[in-house]
């Protein structure tokens, strides 16, 4: 199956599996199995997506309008849902980011000191 | 709904399109094609989850769930039809009589008047601060002063009605009119359908032939035909018609069938020394300023204006909303009956959720397994809430239909008890209370059935056993609602029953006259053939000849004003007393009549004579009095022979040749006061007066004869109010009879509900208690005994019912106080019977379950093991 080992991957965070579809997605309109595939291997296969929240999230931010989804012919001429950012995803993605950013950041500066503690 | 179908459907394809490119991914990593599927499906996972949760995505979790628990609720409604059938109609009446008296309600005291901006309107009134102040019209002085002083108001104006004959026409009749100072119209702020109202130069005597007519009047008299520029003989006089008003415009007569719709410019003339309190006023504050502000500063004003008039210290203008002053007396009755229909529907209310409750026990399995299997506590009580609302909006939807029948026979009946009648209707906002109020009762009645239910364990329900046993909690809430219910009905019995007896000891009252088989019309002598009494005097002594020679007709006579119906009054004096400084007169009823008046009312004569024809005008003057002047002026005196000063057109000295019984001749609840009668040729002779014919036949039968015998006489001249005396009599207890109905249906309703309510508790409690009633049969309990351990506790409770009823009573005694005649709000005979009924009425509820409860058969009942 996957080239990692189980214990290794970590499973997503509540509402990142959003920003990192949007993220995806900022390169160009792209098919629910190719952001799949395109977060794996962006993230050298430590996040796993789970197909059964893939699909969720897509509806939900279809749902909000950041995403918007149409039909395509994809490279080797078959039919396929594309999902394309909206400019108000597009919008969101950078709100969303800092958000992370700061999130990210804070969590950081909790968890650093117990490190250093323990190298010392 | 579509849109998530169409994404769903995307979602199928997309998901199939993704295991396809797994499954080429994997062929490509070496597997065999099937192994490759395989391992894409593996990948994906549960389709269907993955399905389920996208879907939800697209729905709305909340709206789906009431959905879910509306068609429940449908199945329940349609699973138990007989508890559905109950409770509807329960509360079918509750909110039918509600939606109803609402109708009244809204169209009497909150529906905004048809006028521009109405809120700004107010009526002014005059008040005698030192003799109650009362509120009385006002002196145009008074009025013309505040309009040039005041600057609160953006317009004020005054106007006095009137009637007048219209002729010209193939029917002549007598029409109301109402002659208004400037700026009549554009206080009200309605503009004319046609033509223009009045101009300022039109409100002085020479310009003044001019008139604006209803649209009601304009069809009648010009069908089509442009009315504007057309004349019109009003009292023999020309008048030029200049505008029309539009339909529906009738103030200040608004209620059908008396409508003003002739109004005439007014040049009334402004004397400092006149006195006189004979226009009513109206006005319009200019916007920001509130009725408080304007009232000071009338206040204010007053010095000054004492100062420029002759006017009487003691009286003050005093201001009331106009939508006020139009509710008139009718605001407190209405509330009144408001508040009993409320009480009703919380009857209602509680009845429904006692049944609520007792069904409860036989769903406290469904609920128990429902907690089992993961239904929150919020989400068990929505779904019964649910429940409730929709038995509750079913019990809107049918008292709807009640309501229409309610407000039909409301208008029938209210007749002269309401203002504003042809508004109350099936409106806008009356749907929207009724929708409220259903909303409201689903969630009141269906809460306290809904909160014990959800406290529910799977481990104690299936044995049946506890049902019984843990059913506390809710007969404690059974009690409580029983308790409240029988309270709540109490109150409004004992409300009925004060009406009752007042309404009783009202229409009981010694009138002083017979009205039976006597017919009374009005008719208005004006114009210029009647401008002297000789006049006057001749056209009214040629018609009572020609009445008289009706067949039917037993005896007919003139009075000045028709009895109960307010009268005039007079100051008077004893001859030889001096005349009292102005204000300190002590005033008599004033009655001029004609020699067969005592024998067409039946008043009975008591000492001397009546007045005979012979009592004409230069014959000595005479009087004859009634009881209460005897002892007012006359006590222990030999009243035949005394002088006395009194009546209309001048002082003149009268000697008593008569005394009469007291009549009421200023209403049902008014004790008769001192009353002279003098010979109508002896006196002024009016232009308005009131015609009295006793028959042999029905009154109303003689009518037509009596029409035309006065148009014999002048083929101008209409008649007016024709009615019956009867009809008069009818007519004033109209406003207590509205109330008095009203409030005895509504708390009969009260009593049946509280009564159905009773019964079903105890035999619920009862059926409850089988299996205990037949172990205590069984160990030698006797059946006595049994009916006195269940009726113990009803009775206890039916006690605790009046008690509180009483409490509430006494406590709203003082709302009804005004509207009672004789009693006391705390009449203890009221207060006694209707304990008694309620507590009699109360146990033989409770009596027929206990009954049952005696002839329990123990092996039945403990077979149920």
């Amino acid at each position: 199956m996957s080239t990692k080992e189980q214990r290794e991957r970590i499973e997503l965070l509540q509402g990142t599996l959003d920003l990192l579809i949007l993220r995806t997605l900022l390169l160009g309109p792209a098919h629910g199995h190719a952001i799949a595939k395109a977060i794996e291997f962006n993230s050298a296969d430590v996040l796993q997506v789970e197909q059964g929240s893939l699909y969720p999230a897509l509806h939900r931010l279809i749902k909000r309008r950041w995403i918007s989804v149409q039909e395509g012919t994809s490279e080797n001429n078959r039919r396929a849902k594309f999902y394309r950012l909206t400019a108000k995803g597009r919008r969101q993605l950078v709100v969303e980011t800092s958000k992370w950013d700061k999130l990210a950041g804070a969590i950081a500066r909790i968890l650093t000191p117990v490190e250093q503690e323990g190298k010392s | 709904m579509s849109r998530r179908k169409r994404m769903m459907e995307d979602l199928d394809q997309d998901i199939r399109d993704f295991i396809e490119r797994e499954t080429q991914d994997n062929i490509e990593r070496g597997m065999s094609p099937e192994d490759a599927h395989y391992a894409a499906l593996r990948k994906f996972g549960n389709v269907a989850r993955v399905k389920e949760d996208t879907w939800e995505v697209w729905s709305f979790v909340l709206l789906e769930q009431l959905w879910q628990d509306v068609r429940f609720g449908l199945r329940m409604v349609h699973k138990s039809p007989g508890f559905t059938a109950i409770a509807t109609l329960t509360l079918a009446l509750g909110i039918g009589a509600n939606t109803a008296v609402f109708s009244v309600a809204y169209a009497v005291l909150l529906k905004p008047l048809p006028y521009n901006d109405p809120a700004r309107l107010l009526r002014i009134y005059s008040a005698d601060i030192r003799n109650g102040g009362g509120h009385w019209m006002s002196s145009p002085a008074d009025i013309d002063f505040v309009r040039r002083k005041s600057t609160d108001f953006r317009e004020i104006t005054y106007y006095q009605e009137g009637g007048a004959v219209l002729t010209g026409i193939a029917d002549p009749q007598q029409a109301l009119t109402v002659t208004v100072s400037e700026d009549f119209f554009s206080t009200l702020g309605i503009p004319p359908a046609e033509g223009r109202t009045f101009l300022p130069e039109e409100h002085t005597p020479g310009r003044d032939q001019v008139v604006v007519l209803g649209d009601a009047l304009r069809r009648q008299l010009f069908g089509s035909r442009a009315a504007v520029g057309q004349t019109i003989t009003l009292d023999g006089k020309t008048r030029t018609v200049v505008g029309v008003m539009p339909a529906g415009f009738h103030f200040p007569r608004t209620e059908p069938p008396v409508q003003t719709d002739i109004w005439l410019p007014g040049s009334l003339p402004i004397d400092p020394a006149n006195g006189n309190r004979d226009v009513a006023a109206i006005a319009r504050l200019k916007p920001g300023v509130t009725l408080r502000q304007a009232q000071a500063e009338l206040g204010a004003m007053h010095a000054a204006m004492e100062r420029v008039y002759s006017n009487d210290a003691d009286w003050r203008l005093r201001l009331v909303p106009l939508q006020q002053d139009i509710a008139g007396d009718a605001r407190l009755p209405i509330l009144i009956i408001f508040g009993a229909v409320s009480f009703v529907l919380l009857i209602a209310c509680a009845n429904v959720a006692n049944l609520m409750l007792a069904r409860g026990v036989a769903r406290q399995r469904e609920m128990a397994l429902r907690t089992a299997l993961g239904a929150g506590r919020v989400r068990l009580i929505r779904q019964l809430l649910t429940e409730s609302v929709l038995l509750a909006l079913m019990g809107g939807g049918v008292g709807l239909a009640i309501a229409v029948w309610g407000i039909r026979a409301l208008r029938a009946t209210a007749t002269t008890a309401i203002p504003r009648l042809a508004e109350v209707q099936l409106s806008a906002p009356v749907l929207l209370f009724t929708l409220v109020s259903s909303l409201l009762v689903g969630l009141v009645f269906g809460l306290a059935p809904a909160l014990p239910c959800s406290h529910l364990s799977l481990r104690g329900a299936p044995r049946e056993a506890l049902v019984s046993a843990g059913g506390f909690r809710r007969r404690t809430l059974n009690r409580f609602l029983l308790i409240t219910q029988m309270a709540l009905s109490l109150v409004l019995l004992i409300g009925a029953g004060l009406m009752v007896r007042s309404f009783l000891l009202l229409t009981s009252v010694k009138l002083g006259f017979q009205p039976d088989n006597v017919l009374t019309f009005a008719t208005g002598l004006s114009g210029e053939n009647y401008g002297s009494s000789v006049r006057r005097a001749s056209f009214y002594q040629q018609t009572l000849e020609r009445i008289r020679a009706v067949p039917g007709v037993d005896s007919v006579a003139l009075a000045s004003s028709l009895s109960l119906n307010g009268g005039i009054q007079v100051p008077a004096r004893l001859d030889g007393q001096p005349a009292p400084p102005p204000g300190d007169e002590i005033n008599v009823a004033y009655q001029a009549v004609t020699s067969d008046y005592f024998r067409a009312m039946r008043i009975p004569l008591l000492e001397g004579r009546f007045i005979l024809p012979s009592d004409g005008k230069g014959a000595p003057s005479v009087v004859v009095v009634n009881q209460a002047f005897v002892r007012k002026f006359l006590p222990g005196m030999n009243p035949l022979g005394q002088r006395l000063y009194g009546g209309m057109g001048g002082e003149m000295r009268r000697e008593v040749v008569g005394v009469v019984g007291d009549v009421r001749e200023a209403g049902l609840a008014k004790e008769p006061i001192p009353e002279i009668y003098v010979p109508i040729f002896q006196a002024w002779v009016s232009p308005f007066m009131a015609y009295v014919v006793r028959t042999r036949v029905e009154p109303l039968s003689v009518a037509p004869s009596i029409r035309r015998a006065i148009l014999e006489v002048d083929k101008s001249q209409p008649i007016a109010q024709v009615q019956t005396m009867e009809q008069i009599v009818f007519g004033a207890s109209a406003p207590p009879r509205f109330r008095t109905e009203l409030l005895s249906l509504f708390s009969l309703l009260a009593l049946i509900l509280t009564a159905v309510g009773l019964y079903g508790v105890t035999a619920y409690l009862v059926s409850q208690r089988t299996h205990e009633i037949g172990v205590r049969i069984a160990l030698g309990a006797s059946p006595a005994g049994i009916l006195r351990l269940v009726l113990k506790e009803s009775a206890v409770q039916i006690g605790a019912g009046i008690l509180l009823g009483l409490a509430g009573a006494m406590a709203l005694a003082r709302v009804v106080s005004t509207l009672l005649f004789t009693i006391k709000p705390t009449d203890p005979a009221t207060f006694l019977f209707v304990s008694s009924l309620m507590l009699a009425v109360g146990l033989l509820a409770c009596y027929l379950p206990a009954r049952r409860a005696m002839h329990v058969d123990p092996m039945v009942a403990l077979r149920y093991e």
